[in-house]
């Protein structure tokens, strides 16, 4: 599935708020069914950058962003509603935030607000989504309980679910497994696995070795810079072209 | 590939209907219509009351005859004279003795709601405080005139018993609920921790009062007071009542005063628009604002710096 | 056996067990002396009042210049009064609430609108008054009347449930509404279908709060839109009408030979409302807090 054409473009981009540079001359492209895993430590502009390609920046007091970012060659700033991105890229944050409501209403919430009204489908699309997060088995039997009642690593898979909901193209994952104990982190690694048959994927991730396990290509952000992008194999060797990588990766530094 | 679908059904082509998303954009425009016109109410009570006040305050304001003389004189005749001396000693007076009386009743009754008291108990004490606050002035002024005046007279053995203490002590007794409920907020603030620490050393739940919860929730009781104190301030109708319309400077408790909120309730009806004593009454309207301004503001800036400092 | 010891610890204990009690019932003793005005005016109220609190006196006028008859007029105005000035300030207020939470951003121009509003909330009612006096009765040229009695109460219990829909809105957590933005949620559908629902709460009883206040405020109607005495009820916002508290205010200082049990029973219809409307909204904010789902 992995191929050569972009799926997202990003060109020069820059993004500040007020006085603060997070993202500096950052030239990256994410390829169509690939897993991209962009690892860095924190305050490496990681999230800034996801919030660059889904536009929330619009919704950011005071953030100000340059340069291009393309998806399927469109560039997101020729969309007039932003909403239109968003709902073409799922995410995951790094903390599980169920919304308070029914599990059920949880996953239909985002279909619901973009129009879909017929209960059926509903009700298949919001089971097949559990199923892909690895969810359905632990909630079938209680959908109308409150989403926020689930224990952090199940509220992590709805969370999976939800961003699913929207079939997106593209699903961002930023440090999904900070709140998430380990067996659930394994979980929710295969499920990314299955995931990547039908959508590209991008990584953000604290641990290099979940970068390793999963990216087909990896990305090393610092302070703002992308320092190196190469595919997983060649981050991980001893044949990176810039020696930083080399000792972020072996953990000298971070 | 590029940007052909595979899976087909995608919800997000799915669309909203235009209807809906004009029915949005109709309701943002209602809540900004909404946003922008109650600052523009809020903008406007200040400008016109200043403006009200502005032409007396320019021509014929002596500032330090306002601020400095007894004399409130607006009806004379021959000589009007606008001091407003002994009306802000009445507020003074009356406020002062108020907070006497609710200041240690207020925090006693807020730490012992916080730290002495849970479940049921907590919560029925909470309800009576703000069922105390919700007596509306009006009935304090009634039960000013019919039960303290005849109870003062006859324990002080005054000539009357519509005074500074009785308006004091209804004032106290009003501005409670307040000092109760953000002293209560602010004792509640402080995080368990701190009280853990303190009884784990063997700390009594006292001595855990005295020498962690009121040090660490300061800030939050002296704003707690501080809004109780610019609520005395502003009461008009209870001391209007209570405590007796004498325009002179008080020399004890017992002695009759009148406010500066009184004086602008009890003269309003009788000016002529316009007026030097129309805009004599705005100039107290804005004194009186200035002075729960500073106050209000000061709470206000207090309570977000404890917030400050939490985070 | 603690002889070695340079106190007993044992002493120390009981002198702090001591005070301890000792301290707790000067605080109980403290706490119950607020209760007690309370209890003391409700009973007051209902052992002079009660005894002239008919049918007849709640639906008749007041006759015989006030000396007799009842208080159907006032009732009418004050539910008039607060009618219209909830209409126009609750729909205003939480909008704007919403507007300035949800919308504004924070930059410093709201900071200047927030503050402003805060103080606006302490700014005494006579203040409200004059303004009121000064703004719609002669400026507007709408007269003493309902529409600028309501004005007035609305302009002082607009910021108040500003400030207060503005808490309970900002109550829920900032990750709701990314999650949901993120999903492709506009910011209104945001609003409407997670912010609102999880904060309506706090907002009613926001407002009911001020219904109660607007009930029992005097001094801002007393120069706007309340009479002394009206012989008809009121037909429309531009007629003056009579307030139950101002009618209190009225029967205890300028009318003389009031027999006494009139303004008591008064007073407690008074209070009796202002009370209920309370308690409503302490009731609604336990169940609802009973319900919250985070």
């Amino acid at each position: 599935m992995v191929s050569n054409v972009s799926k997202i473009e990003i060109r020069g981009l820059r993004a500040s708020y007020g006085d603060r540079v997070v993202l500096e001359d950052v030239s990256l492209d994410v390829h169509e069914g690939e897993i991209l895993a962009i690892i860095g430590p924190a305050g490496a502009g990681k999230t800034s950058l996801l919030n660059c390609i889904n536009r929330m920046s619009d919704m950011i007091p005071g953030m100000k962003v340059e340069g291009s970012i393309r998806i399927d060659g469109r560039d997101v700033r020729d969309f007039r509603d932003p909403s239109e991105i968003r709902r073409r890229i799922g995410v995951v944050f790094p903390l599980p935030v169920g919304l308070p409501m029914s599990i059920f209403d949880n996953v239909a919430f985002a279909p619901r607000m973009g129009g879909m009204r017929d209960k059926k489908k509903l009700a298949e699309l919001v089971e097949r989504c559990l199923c892909q997060a690895a969810l359905f088995d632990e909630v079938k039997d209680r959908l109308g309980d409150l989403g926020t009642r689930l224990s952090g690593g199940q509220q992590q898979r709805l969370t999976i679910a939800r961003a699913l909901s929207l079939e997106p193209e593209i699903l961002c994952l930023d440090e999904f497994s900070i709140a998430v104990d380990p067996v659930t982190t394994m979980k929710i690694e295969e499920v990314i696995k299955e995931l990547k048959q039908r959508m590209t994927i991008i990584l953000i991730t604290n641990l290099v070795l979940q970068a390793r396990r999963l990216g087909d290509r990896t990305a090393l952000f610092l302070g703002g810079r992308l320092v190196e992008v190469d595919s997983t194999e060649t981050i991980f060797s001893r044949q990176t072209a810039d020696v930083r990588t080399f000792q972020y990766v072996q953990g000298l530094f971070g | 590939m590029g940007s052909d679908r595979e899976h087909a059904g995608g919800t997000h082509d799915l669309g909203r209907s235009r209807t809906a998303v004009a029915a949005e954009r109709v309701i943002e425009a209602v809540i900004r219509i909404c946003g922008f016109s109650a600052i523009f109410f809020v903008f406007s009570i200040f400008l016109f009351v200043l403006l009200s006040g502005s032409d007396f305050i320019i021509h014929r304001l002596d500032i330090r005859e306002f601020l400095l003389s007894p004399e409130w004189v607006p009806t004379s005749v021959s000589n009007k004279r606008y001091g407003t001396m002994a009306l802000t000693l009445g507020t003074f007076s009356v406020t002062g003795l108020a907070m006497l009386i609710a200041v240690p009743f207020g925090l006693g009754a807020a730490v012992f709601v916080s730290e002495f008291t849970d479940g049921r108990t907590k919560e029925v004490l909470k309800v009576v405080i703000e069922l105390l606050a919700a007596i509306p002035s009006v009935v304090w002024g009634f039960i000013g005139l019919v039960i303290m005046n005849p109870l003062i007279i006859a324990m002080f053995d005054a000539p009357i018993g519509l005074n500074v203490l009785n308006g004091g002590i209804l004032l106290g007794l009003m501005s409670v609920p307040i000092i109760v409920s953000i002293g209560e907020d602010a004792i509640k603030a402080v995080p368990d921790s701190y009280r853990e620490a303190s009884m784990a050393m063997g700390a009594t739940r006292w001595q855990t009062v005295v020498h962690v919860l009121l040090p660490a929730a300061r800030s939050g009781l002296l704003a707690a007071v501080l809004l109780g104190v610019g609520r005395a301030i502003g009461e008009t109708i209870a001391v209007l009542m209570a405590t007796g319309h004498a325009v002179q400077i008080p020399h004890s408790p017992l002695d009759s005063v009148r406010t500066l909120t009184a004086t602008i309730a009890s003269e309003l009806g009788e000016t002529a628009r316009g007026s030097d004593h129309y805009q004599a009454l705005f100039t107290i309207g804005i004194l009186l604002f200035a002075l729960t301004f500073v106050v209000n503001l000061s709470a206000d800036l207090i309570v977000r710096g404890v917030r400050g400092e939490q985070r | 056996m603690n002889a070695a010891l340079p106190f007993s610890t044992t002493d120390v204990t009981r002198t702090n067990r001591r005070r301890e009690s000792i301290v707790r019932a000067l605080l109980g003793i403290v706490t119950a002396l607020l209760v007690l005005p309370l209890l003391a005016i409700l009973a007051l109220l209902v052992k002079h009042g009660a005894p002239a609190l008919t049918l007849d006196f709640l639906l008749s006028s007041p006759a015989a210049g006030m000396t007799a008859g009842g208080i159907f007029p006032a009732i009418v105005g004050t539910l008039w009064l607060v009618g219209v000035s909830l209409a126009i300030a609750a729909p205003i207020g939480v909008l704007a609430a919403i507007y300035l939470n949800e919308y504004a951003g924070d930059h410093w121009g709201t900071r200047i609108v927030n503050l402003a509003i805060v103080n606006l909330a302490g700014v005494p009612s006579i203040v409200h008054a004059l303004f009121g006096v000064g703004a719609f009765v002669l400026f507007l040229h709408l007269g003493t009347s309902i529409l600028s009695a309501s004005l007035t109460l609305a302009i002082m219990t607009l910021p108040v449930i500003i400030a207060s829909t503005k808490e309970a809105l900002a109550a829920v957590p900032m990750s709701f509404r990314q999650a949901c933005w993120v999903l492709g949620a506009s910011r209104w559908q945001t609003i409407r279908y997670v912010v609102l629902p999880n904060s309506i709460q706090g907002i009613l009883t926001g407002v009911i709060l001020q219904v109660s206040r607007a009930a029992g405020e005097t001094a801002p109607v007393m120069f706007t839109g309340a009479a002394f005495y009206l012989p008809f009820l009121p037909q429309s916002v531009n007629d003056q009408c009579m307030a139950l508290s101002m009618h209190l205010f009225t029967l205890s200082t300028q009318v003389p030979g009031v027999p006494e049990a009139l303004p008591y029973a008064t007073a407690l219809v008074l209070v009796g409302l202002v009370m209920s409307v309370n308690l409503t909204s302490i009731l609604l904010r336990s169940y609802l807090r009973s319900r919250r789902r985070w």
